[in-house]
């Protein structure tokens, strides 16, 4: 046997060092935040759910809303550059996405629905446009950096110029918008509050994110509640953080110490590639678990969910 | 800043200097680049410092650059390292850290760029498409293509049939669904899976060859058919807002010539779209020709296209990739731009011992047909070594046995001996090499056995062993329990497609008999089945085909394989092939689900006939048929305390301290050569761009088997032992240096 002769030879083995992991703020972040068994399911184990989570709502209002700054920069036609979009316009976009969904199986629930986002977004062009479109800097804009440990990413809907009077050796005169295709949060419902939570969340990092790109910190972020449009009684569409407040600044450094704390218990819940359901305390509402695909047979939940029988639609 | 500082920083952490020919490509400046890189030359780190230089030292914005390469894994891994430089730079110069944006470098393969600048631009074109992999291309095809709907059953009425009869190569080799061999039965087009298998290969080769349709269709003699099966396709895929991969190369090629396309390529001199200054492509040995073009497009104002890339590695020929745009591409410059072109070889290999790097270099030229004019890039130069390794071994030797399990046991013990001996510490610095690495006696099956018998733990997920897992025999057998209860629809297809039924038969009685301890897991079934018997005909069911999956996960052992990551993953796996299925729309009815479950329209109390064949045929069939492989980790080559399995093209860019090759191949035939090449060789006479030289298929054949054992040879860092059963050892099979078995005998040591 001639194997003695490798005898001398030793071979160290070479430890790869990991790639670093991009975290996205709302789809890893939240999500993360929000339930870590749902997290490590559909995200890193990559089950697929049983429904196309039919945003319908939210992708037609994001998809005209963009459709709409393009058609100001004169992207969608040359000729319409820099002239407001008439109600036209607004409609046939619409109808342009709408059938792009519908081949792909997502529809509006009902018509009233359809109804109030064509509305809404009608309302919208009229009110914002001649204001907000002439200021946009750039619409779905990422936002990545990274640090020693990993890769944040998040993506703003909207860059604009802001009026605001700041001090501009501090502050970037840019405001960060972010379109939300729902009412604004009851300050009074427990979930409503938790909801608007993870919106301020998401723009103290996205104001961080500016930041450590630009320098400087925005002058504000507006998160815009899209349905407040329809509501005759609304009288308040946006929620303002404004950045040049110390005490949001204060927030911001609070809400990257949480980001980075989750990151740590993602890359814990990795190693041991173990998802089990947040504490008892810590477990979503039933807003979350009515619509998880897990809730058949999750530890903590399935319990509270009795199986139905199969019947007709 | 000066290259040389950037130097300064980034070499302490490369570990060593660059060679000169490195430094030759990095400092290059404008025009077409063209570096041909053997094994172990360092090829992708000299494309990161590249666009290092680029970016740091000719302070080119970061988002004019497109870097890619063949796989995501690979692009990830790119730009880690990248990261990694430019944060050195960043802490040295924190100034420049405002000023430069490295995460908007356009990074990923050629797919994913693609898909990214057209979501970016809002191409119209792309709006709310859904783009299929191979699996959904293939459903949609055997139930929306023209020419797999084609209800002809005999010759006469087949409008198809003289396309099929062109095609007839298309139609070799197996069926494990139908248990035949080839296309028996002239008198019928081919089965309905193999129409759609040949269907795919057709379309997609006519997209990425560019081959110019209407040429095509004038040739007449069933290729104009071909013609209008190719623009249903469109059409069809068009209704259904789908995109197979081929066609997102397409459209992106559109998208280039289109307003916005021009707003991508030449900017307007905003930050928004700075236009595309540079580009570089890795691994350009298996690109295509629609690739060259997009590449040529996207830097046709520049022309800075520098292509990196090994001609001798080439690998996806079966995929579409062409050797010839690597080989050829001075001429490509040439004919697209009217310019020459700067090469440079990278030739230092630093990865494998000298004497490894001899027998290659001695294997690739030993064959006379690679000395063809255009079989390789003109006047390539050998490899020199530049890994010192000092200790004496042989370095390169060959195992044998009598039979495949004898030399299959010789390797699993030679394997313990390297650990018990500490001359290698982990299974994982050993690497087997196949050409299939399925679980079955002539493959890959008692080399792992043999392994688990010497208490080593083989890895490798891609033995397509899959369907043969307890967690998805177990569910696939519950799911059919609850939809096919007593099996009517499967038994209808028994004469059929036997293949089919035994394989579903096999997970029916999985499931029975781990439901026969698990009670309340077979209530249900029973529950589900007598509530399905209640609905009245054409009524829909309130749960679609995943739902089902879900609620059965609530019942012990499934309930308690969700712990068990491995099951766990592998039950993942299955929902995307569900959802897959799912989303296949019915014709006519853009938006269908085919997840979602009707009852009969004639029978009561049962799941649509119909759908339940369906959903055999074209969904199991094609899973029996191709199998399936294990869920993998992106990240990981394989675990420490386990010995990857892997074929060569797994082990493609990736380097092992001792690495073992099972096997050799006999010489090709006219008889049994390549489906792909056969294609391939047909359709170049339609192409936009003609290819420049012309082998005929034996030569090409010849070329891929001799580039395939080279890939594999030059994986080791230390050494290299060919796995060869004596019954090999008398036989002159590629794979030897000049294929001479009694030259091999000679020159390699035996070491059992």
């Amino acid at each position: 046997m001639s194997w003695s002769l490798y005898s001398e030879l030793k071979v160290q083995p070479q430890d790869h060092e990991g790639i670093k992991e991009k975290y996205s703020v709302t789809s890893d972040i939240l999500s993360f935040q929000l339930c870590r068994r749902q997290y490590g399911f559909f995200a890193i184990r990559k089950y697929q759910p049983a429904h196309v989570v039919q945003m319908w709502y939210g992708t037609i209002i994001h998809q005209v809303l963009d459709k709409l700054h393009m058609h100001y920069l004169g992207l969608l036609n040359p000729d319409v550059k820099n002239i407001i979009p008439t109600d036209d316009y607004v409609k046939r976009y619409f109808e342009e996405v709408e059938d792009s969904l519908r081949a792909r199986g997502i529809r509006a629930i009902n018509n009233q629905i359809r109804d109030t986002a064509i509305a809404a977004l009608l309302e919208f062009n009229r009110k914002e446009g001649p204001n907000l479109y002439p200021n946009v800097i750039d619409s779905e804009c990422n936002l990545q950096i990274s640090n020693q440990d990993y890769i944040l990413h998040g993506v703003v809907d909207v860059l604009k110029n802001s009026s605001e009077n700041i001090d501009t050796s501090i502050y970037d005169p840019v405001e960060i918008w972010d379109y939300k295709g729902s009412r604004f949060p009851n300050k009074n419902n427990k979930t409503d509050r938790k909801k608007l939570n993870d919106y301020e969340f998401q723009m103290l990092v996205y104001g961080e994110l500016y930041k450590i790109k630009k320098g400087k910190y925005p002058a504000k972020g507006v998160l815009y509640f899209i349905n407040e449009l329809t509501n005759p009684k609304s009288i308040n569409q946006v929620h303002v953080i404004d950045f040049t407040r110390p005490y949001n600044i204060e927030r911001i450094k609070q809400a990257m110490k949480s980001f980075s704390e989750t990151v740590r218990n993602i890359e814990d819940c990795k190693k041991n590639d173990r998802w089990d359901p947040p504490d008892e305390d810590k477990l979503p509402g039933d807003e979350t678990c009515d619509i998880c695909d897990l809730r058949w047979s999750c530890p903590s939940r399935r319990n509270h969910y009795t199986m139905r029988s199969y019947t007709s639609k | 800043m000066l290259l040389n500082e950037m130097l300064e920083i980034i070499e302490p952490i490369l570990g060593h200097e660059l060679d000169d020919e490195q430094k030759d490509v990095i400092e290059h400046r404008d025009g077409p680049l063209w570096v041909v890189a053997g094994p172990g030359s360092g090829k992708t780190e000299v494309l990161v410092i590249r666009t290092l230089k680029l970016i740091f030292v000719d302070e080119i914005n970061p988002k004019s650059i497109i870097v890619t390469t063949f796989t995501e894994k690979a692009a990830k891994n790119l730009f880690d390292r990248i990261l990694n430089y430019a944060s050195a730079i960043f802490e040295r110069h924190p100034e420049l850290e405002q000023q430069i944006d490295i995460h908007s470098l356009r990074r990923g393969t050629l797919h994913s760029i693609c898909n990214d600048v057209m979501l970016e631009y809002r191409y119209p074109g792309y709006e709310n498409y859904r783009l299929l992999d191979d699996i959904e291309q293939y459903l949609f095809i055997y139930d929306h293509s023209s020419l797999i709907r084609d209800p002809a059953r005999d010759k006469e009425i087949s409008k198809y049939m003289p396309l099929w009869l062109h095609f007839d190569y298309l139609f070799r080799g197996f069926d494990q669904r139908t248990r035949s061999n080839g296309w028996n039965n002239r008198k019928y087009p081919p089965n309905r899976w193999k129409r759609t298998e040949a269907a795919m290969l057709l379309f997609n080769r006519i997209v990425e060859d560019m081959i110019d349709v209407e040429k095509m269709r004038d040739a007449g003699d069933g290729l104009d058919l071909l013609y209008d099966a190719y623009i249903d396709y469109l059409e069809k895929m068009e209704k259904h807002k789908r995109c197979d991969f081929s066609h997102l190369q397409r459209k992106f090629l559109e998208f280039l010539d289109s307003q916005l396309g021009l707003l991508f390529l030449n900017g307007d001199n905003s930050e928004r779209h700075p236009g595309i200054s540079y580009v570089m492509v890795d691994e350009y040995q298996d690109t295509n020709p629609i690739q060259e073009a997009i590449y040529l497009k996207l830097a046709g104002a520049t022309h800075n296209l520098c292509i990196v890339g090994d001609d001798d590695q080439a690998l996806y020929r079966f995929r579409g990739g062409t050797v010839d745009c690597m080989v050829t591409f001075d001429r490509a410059c040439k004919r697209a731009w009217g310019v020459n072109i700067e090469q440079f070889f990278l030739n230092a290999n630093h990865r494998s011992h000298h004497e490894i790097v001899n027998y290659y270099n001695e294997y690739i030229n030993s064959f006379p047909c690679m000395r063809l004019e255009g079989a390789r890039v003109s006047e390539k130069p050998r490899l020199i070594s530049r890994r010192v390794i000092t200790e004496n071994y042989p370095e390169v030797a060959y195992l044998t046995g009598k039979t495949i399990d004898d030399t299959a046991n010789n390797f699993a013990e030679f394997v313990s001996y390297l650990l018990q001996n500490n001359i290698i510490q982990r299974p994982n610095q050993c690497v087997l090499l196949m050409r299939s690495v399925r679980e079955n006696q002539s493959n890959a099956g008692p080399f792992a056995q043999a392994l688990r018998q010497h208490g080593i733990n083989p890895y490798n997920p891609r033995s397509r062993t899959f369907l043969n897992q307890e967690e998805i025999m177990t569910m696939l057998g519950a799911i059919i329990s609850i939809l096919d209860p007593e099996q009517k629809a499967l038994n209808s297809i028994c004469k059929t497609a036997p293949g089919i039924v035994d394989m579903v038969n096999s997970w029916i009685k999985e499931y029975e008999l781990i439901a026969s301890s698990n009670k309340k897991l077979k209530d249900y079934v029973q529950r589900s089945i007598k509530d399905i018997r209640a609905l009245t005909i054409n009524s829909w069911l309130n749960e679609n085909i995943l739902e089902i999956f879900f609620r059965l996960l609530r019942y012990s052992p499934f309930y308690e394989w969700q712990s068990d990551p491995e099951r766990s993953y592998r039950l993942g796996k299955l929902t995307k092939i569900l959802e897959t299925y799912s989303a296949i729309p019915y014709q006519n009815s853009p938006g269908s689900n085919r997840g979602d479950l009707r009852i009969s329209r004639t029978n009561a109390g049962e799941i649509s006939f119909t759908w339940r064949q369906n959903f055999y045929y074209s969904l199991i069939g094609l899973l029996v048929s191709k199998g399936v492989n294990d869920p993998e980790d992106e990240e990981l080559i394989c675990p420490s305390d386990r010995l990857p399995i892997m074929t060569v093209h797994q082990a493609k860019g990736l380097e092992f301290p001792f690495v073992f090759v099972y096997g050799l191949d006999e010489a090709p035939k006219e008889t049994n050569l390549d489906s792909s090449i056969l294609l391939e060789n047909e359709l170049a006479r339609y192409r936009k761009n003609p290819p420049f030289f012309k082998f005929c298929s034996l030569q090409k054949a010849e070329h891929d088997l001799i580039r395939f054992y080279y890939v594999a040879y030059s994986r080791p860092q230390y050494a290299l032992i060919h796995i060869v059963p004596k019954t090999h050892l008398n036989k002159n099979g590629y794979g030897f240096i000049s294929c001479n078995a009694r030259e091999f005998m000679k020159r390699v040591q035996r070491i059992n």
